[in-house]
């Protein structure tokens, strides 16, 4: 060996083999230096805020029994504050070897916890060796690394003895253990002042090696990397769940805490791991940040006060103890608390000290009595202290970065309850919410007069509740209520709320008739919710135009997402269209519930909204005169498959005060739920009684189209209204020979509408055109939809020239009639019966206005009407209309005590049965100002004079009995 | 020879790091798609695998510029009926639910505003009478929104109070135009 080498080498370890002096020097009083008071204080802090915040989050029993575990932590704590330093290194052997024995026990005999196993049962108690193996290797590496012995000895040895408690919890796995053990190794490395030379190529193998280490691995320790460094905040099993409720823990808990407070025992539930891993989070939420901060001071007084008794130490494996210590305790209190806070990889390390774990616990108090043996060890031989240039390196650095670390972690705590706290506060009681939907009343519909037409049919009285218990909190109480009131055997009730799932917030047990409801009231944990069923107590007389209400489609799900899931709303005629105003707004029930879902209070909820009513132009009274007329038509017809139809409207503004619609149905039949055996036979019926003949069945109009063929005439003057033409039975055109309904004479324009004269329009369409004809045809609104407020409309059909299909001269002729490429709804016939009477083009109304809870009435919105613009000329047209009515094919209305006008048109239609027609009348009264316009169609056999004039006159003859005024 | 001592250790503390650097650059040129695969692997396979729901292809809604209650309103709320398009009249469903007796009237007005372009411009504007006694008064009323594909329709109140119900969406499924590229 070279001089130099011995010289190095002598200088490296000169300090650690300087024998113990034989006379020892008089010892110092065991206070002041030698007690450290403050390391002390900091740890039973740490202790005692761990228990407090166990005993409020487990209960005092497992607080106890922690408080008894750290008891003995203490005790050994104050016995170990008085061990010789000499007998660190039979400490460290002791630990070492008894960590490394069980670490290599746990795979066979370990006890699983959470899917991992890292435990030894022994007795009532569990041990878990990896804690031990912090303080082995601590005690043993710093034992190696101050051991007399060459560097590279003490460097191979130090290496060897840490790696072998490394790879066996690596084996655990335990990676957040492992983590620490390598920092704890690293640290002790350059803290003993292992020289660079072994160092840096250590660093550099490892900084190679690192990037090809990730393929070496398995599948499945390649996930468990993964999870680890993701952390709960993105494990697939936590999606930030965890660090979620920390961040709503820290946030919820204020300066001072809500221990105490009801919600907060639920509240305190969705924090995972509040004992361990999230104990800091927790103690906050219980005690506040004033107690949070005050952890987080005492941890870096015990940081400190480790890394100083490392400077007092008087051998350098003391030192090297206390350095490590002050190391080690400063990672685990800044990864705690970073991963409490968000910042950092909720690792699984606990905060030392605080967090639940007897082994933890325990070891953490040998270690740091130990450490105090060092220092009180130093203190009270200072003569002996060791030089300056063998004392730990970086320790106080260290200690400093941990100090900036915890105080800058500790402004983000008060920052985030200071920014976020309300928001955090209110996702924390969000969550806890679990709400039921309560179903709001839905807005009666009713005539003009205000007359019930639609109803739920709990308000109407005839309907029934629904009556459910939440079955986590119902009370044998309130079940003998239910099954007094309900008739069920209180036996049966029990058996179903036992045999519930305890998450259920709502159990049906059945319905009761809404009168007997209110026997329920009161009970706090009985859900008594009317059923939404709607009824219609008129039955089938408005069926088609009242529409009727079922769960949302999924169309209407998209155009109203606000709609919540199941929520019944108008599904068809006025149901449909003023849904918007008739569906009141839900309410919610709510409950707190544990994260597992269980109820445990109710909670405040929300009062569901009623809808509007919603009062409609229609007249009850006429209604019912015009549907029986059309009943009794239909009734004396032999094809099963033939309609009905008519419908009365103001000419002035459209409003309809009358839509019979035959067959019909009794949408009571929708419920909600449906009675499918009573809509499969509805449906099942012929005549399709869930259409509304008036808006949605497009037929030929016959005759009736002459008035707009006759206002084309005065539009454009091909035949001037007076001028005489001769008829007579048929017209010739092209070969093809036109018949006129009976034989007639020459007439003008007023008689030929008077006697609906065919051939008299055959020849002014044939000398017309087609065009004028179409164009006042789309002027008065013919081929397309009136604009009614009623879903589904019908627009009818009117062809043209500039069509696809073909158009010949026979097709003008024969539209002059009101056949051929054109079919109308018994609407757009009234509706232009009525523009040509007034001059001006409504759009009908069914809906009136919208009544408020409470009575505020506010009309509906009414579209101008549109002038007619033509509506000068149109004077021969109303003539031909009257003449009609006094002498001519509507004349049965001339024993009506009002100057009216009416049309008449018998149609041929390829969609009935030979010999059948779509027999119209459409008329207005009193001519000279209308008010009314009706239009009546009757599918049937039928000339000239037909039952739908009958209908006409009977709902005339109702509207002259009882005008339906404003 | 102390010197010389200096200066070669000197040299190995360029020499290792550069050469460390050359062998790390050596391993990424040649392992590089290999260990960024490795390193993708590990950070995807702690995380949450759920794909993520596609985003919502309409423009966003504007903040409402006053809360749903505020003073004696105790609420606002605009539905709009059946057959409500961007380009044609249509009616929408105000509701206004305030204190008993605290007012006679409430002053309203209904907003439009153009997401795709982003222009607004008030559609609607008027006064409900509330009776005495009377908590609440349901208004149906015809309103324009703006030509264009997405719009949205947001109902404020300004007397007694500054309310306002969360903005509709006119269509509901409107969605802004995109330009295709040549």
């Amino acid at each position: 060996m070279s001089i130099l080498r011995r010289i190095r080498r002598r200088r490296m370890s000169s300090w650690a083999s300087v024998p113990e002096r034989p006379v020892r020097p008089r010892r110092r009083r065991d206070t002041g230096p030698a007690f450290d008071l403050l390391a002390v204080v900091a740890t039973v802090v740490l202790v005692v805020a761990g228990l407090a915040n166990m005993a409020v989050v487990e209960g005092t029993g497992p607080a106890l029994r922690q408080g008894v575990i750290a008891l003995v932590g203490l005790v050994l704590l104050l016995v170990l504050r008085r061990v010789r330093v000499r007998l660190l290194g039979v400490l460290g052997v002791a630990c070492y070897v008894l960590a490394v024995i069980t670490l290599a026990a746990v795979p066979v005999v370990g006890i699983s916890v959470n899917g991992a196993t890292r435990w030894i049962g022994a007795g009532g108690f569990t041990f878990q060796p990896s804690e031990l193996a912090k303080l082995g290797m601590l005690l043993v590496v710093a034992g190696v690394l101050a051991a007399a012995r060459p560097m590279w000895q003490r460097f191979v040895a130090a290496m060897l003895l840490a790696a072998v408690p490394i790879v066996l919890t690596v084996l655990q796995p335990d990676l957040s253990t492992t983590t620490l053990l390598v920092v704890l190794a690293v640290a002790l490395l350059v803290i003993g002042r292992v020289p660079a030379r072994f160092l840096l190529p250590m660093a550099a193998v490892a900084t190679v090696a690192a990037p090809l280490v990730v393929g070496l691995l398995r599948p499945y320790q390649v996930q468990r990397l993964g999870t680890f460094l993701a952390g709960s905040a993105e494990a697939s099993n936590g999606a930030g769940w965890a660090v979620a409720q920390a961040r709503i823990a820290l946030a919820g808990g204020g300066w001072f805490g809500r221990a105490g407070d009801p919600l907060t025992d639920v509240l305190e539930r969705y924090l995972p791991e509040r004992d361990t891993d999230l104990a800091p989070a927790s103690l906050v939420e219980q005690f506040g940040l004033a107690a949070g901060l005050l952890v987080l001071a005492a941890a870096l007084v015990l940081v400190w006060r480790l890394a100083t008794a490392a400077r007092t130490a008087r051998t350098v494996h003391g030192a090297l103890l206390a350095g490590g210590l002050a190391v080690l305790f400063g990672a685990e209190v800044a990864v705690s608390v970073g991963g409490n806070l968000g910042l950092l990889p909720l690792a699984g390390v606990p905060f030392p000290l605080l967090s639940n774990g007897g082994t933890a616990v325990v070891v953490h108090l040998v270690a740091i009595g130990t450490v105090l043996g060092v220092r009180r060890d130093g203190a009270r031989r200072v003569l002996w202290a060791a030089p300056r240039r063998l004392r730990p390196r970086f320790v106080r650095i260290a200690a400093l970065g941990v100090t900036a670390v915890l105080v800058t972690f500790g402004t983000i705590g008060w920052r985030t309850q200071l920014a976020e706290g309300a928001t955090l506060r209110a996702a924390g009681e969000q969550q806890m919410l679990r709400c039921r939907a309560v179903p709001a009343p839905r807005g009666t519909i009713t005539d003009r007069h205000g007359a019930v037409l639609a109803v739920d049919a709990a308000a109407a009285g005839t309907g029934t509740v629904s009556v459910g218990v939440v079955p986590a909190l119902v009370t044998p109480a309130e079940l003998d209520r239910v099954a007094a009131v309900s008739g069920r055997p209180v036996e049966d009730l029990r058996a179903a709320v036992a045999a519930a799932p305890p998450t259920t917030l709502a159990l049906g047990l059945g319905e009761v008739p809404v009168a007997r409801a209110a026997e329920l009231d009161g009970l706090a944990d009985v859900l008594v919710e009317a059923t939404p069923r709607r009824a219609y107590p008129t039955g089938d007389l408005l069926g088609p135009v009242l529409g009727f209400v079922g769960v949302a489609t999924a169309e209407q799900q998209q155009r109203d997402p606000a709609l919540p899931a199941g929520a019944v709303v108008g599904r068809a005629g006025l149901e449909a269209s003023y849904d918007a105003v008739l569906r009141g707004t839900a309410g919610e029930r709510c409950w707190y519930v544990t994260p597992a879902g269980v109820p445990v209070a109710p909670a405040p909820g929300s009062a569901a909204v009623p809808g509007a009513d919603l009062r409609t132009a229609l007249d009850l009274p006429l209604q019912r005169r015009l549907t029986d007329s059309v009943r009794t038509s239909l009734a004396a017809q032999r094809n099963p498959n033939a309609v009905g139809a008519a419908v009365a409207m103001d000419p002035r503004n459209g409003q309809v005060l009358a839509m019979a619609s035959l067959p019909s149905s009794d949408n009571g039949v929708y419920g909600p739920p449906v009675d499918s055996a009573a809509l499969a036979a509805a449906q099942a019926r012929p005549g399709h009684p869930g259409l509304n003949h008036t808006t949605q069945v497009a037929v030929p109009p016959g005759s009736t189209f002459k008035l707009v063929v006759a206002s084309a005439d005065m539009v454009q003057g091909t035949l001037p209204a007076h001028q005489v033409v001769p008829t007579g039975a048929s017209f010739t055109l092209g070969g093809h020979t036109f018949d006129n309904w009976r034989p007639m004479g020459p007439m003008n324009l007023p008689q030929a509408l008077a006697w609906s004269n065919d051939v008299y329009f055959y020849q002014l369409a044939a000398r017309m055109g087609p065009d004028p004809i179409v164009n006042t045809a789309r002027a008065l609104g013919v081929g397309s939809p009136t604009g009614i407020d009623l879903p589904g409309e019908a627009a009818g059909y009117l062809g043209s020239p500039d069509g696809a299909e073909p158009w010949y001269g026979g097709t003008t002729v024969i539209l002059g009639i009101g056949q051929g490429p054109l079919q109308v709804t018994p609407l757009q016939n009234a509706r232009w019966t009525a523009a040509i009477a007034t001059g001006q083009l409504v759009t009908p109304r069914v809906g009136l206005a919208v009544v408020s809870p409470g009575g505020v009435e506010t009309a509906l919105p009414v579209p101008a009407p549109t002038p007619v613009p033509f509506a000068g000329v149109l004077g021969p047209v109303r003539d031909g209309m009257r003449a009609a009515v006094r002498a001519g094919t509507a004349g049965w209305l001339s024993s009506l005590p009002v100057d009216s006008g009416a049309k008449t048109g018998t149609a041929q239609d390829g969609s009935l049965p030979d010999g059948t027609y779509d027999n119209w009348t459409t008329l207005a009264a009193p001519l000279d100002a209308p008010t009314v316009v009706m239009t009546t169609l009757v599918q049937g056999p039928g000339q000239g004079a037909n039952s739908a004039g009958r209908i006409a006159v009977d709902g005339l003859t109702q509207y002259l009995a009882g005008p339906p005024g404003p | 020879m102390a010197g010389g001592r200096t200066r070669r250790a000197r040299g190995w503390w360029i020499a290792v790091p550069a050469a460390v650097a050359v062998v790390l650059g050596v391993e990424f040129a040649v392992l590089g798609d290999r260990i960024a695969a490795d390193v993708a692997l590990v950070l995807e396979s702690g995380r949450e695998t759920r794909s993520p729901a596609p985003p919502d292809p309409r423009p966003p809604l504007p903040q409402p510029a006053a809360p749903q209650a505020a003073g004696a309103v105790r609420e606002v709320d605009l539905r709009v009926l059946p057959g409500c398009a961007t380009n044609a009249a249509c009616l929408v469903r105000l509701r206004v639910r305030v204190e008993p007796g605290s007012t006679s009237s409430v002053a309203w007005s209904v907003h439009a505003e153009d997401l795709c372009a982003r222009t607004g411009r008030v559609v609607g504007a008027g006064t409900v009478h509330v009776p005495a006694g009377a908590d609440r008064a349901d208004v149906v009323v015809a309103v324009e929104p703006p030509v264009g594909p997405a719009s949205a329709l947001t109902l404020t109140t300004t007397a007694p109070a500054a309310a306002a119900a969360p903005p509709v969406r006119v269509p509901a499924a409107g969605v802004c135009e995109t330009r295709g590229t040549p």
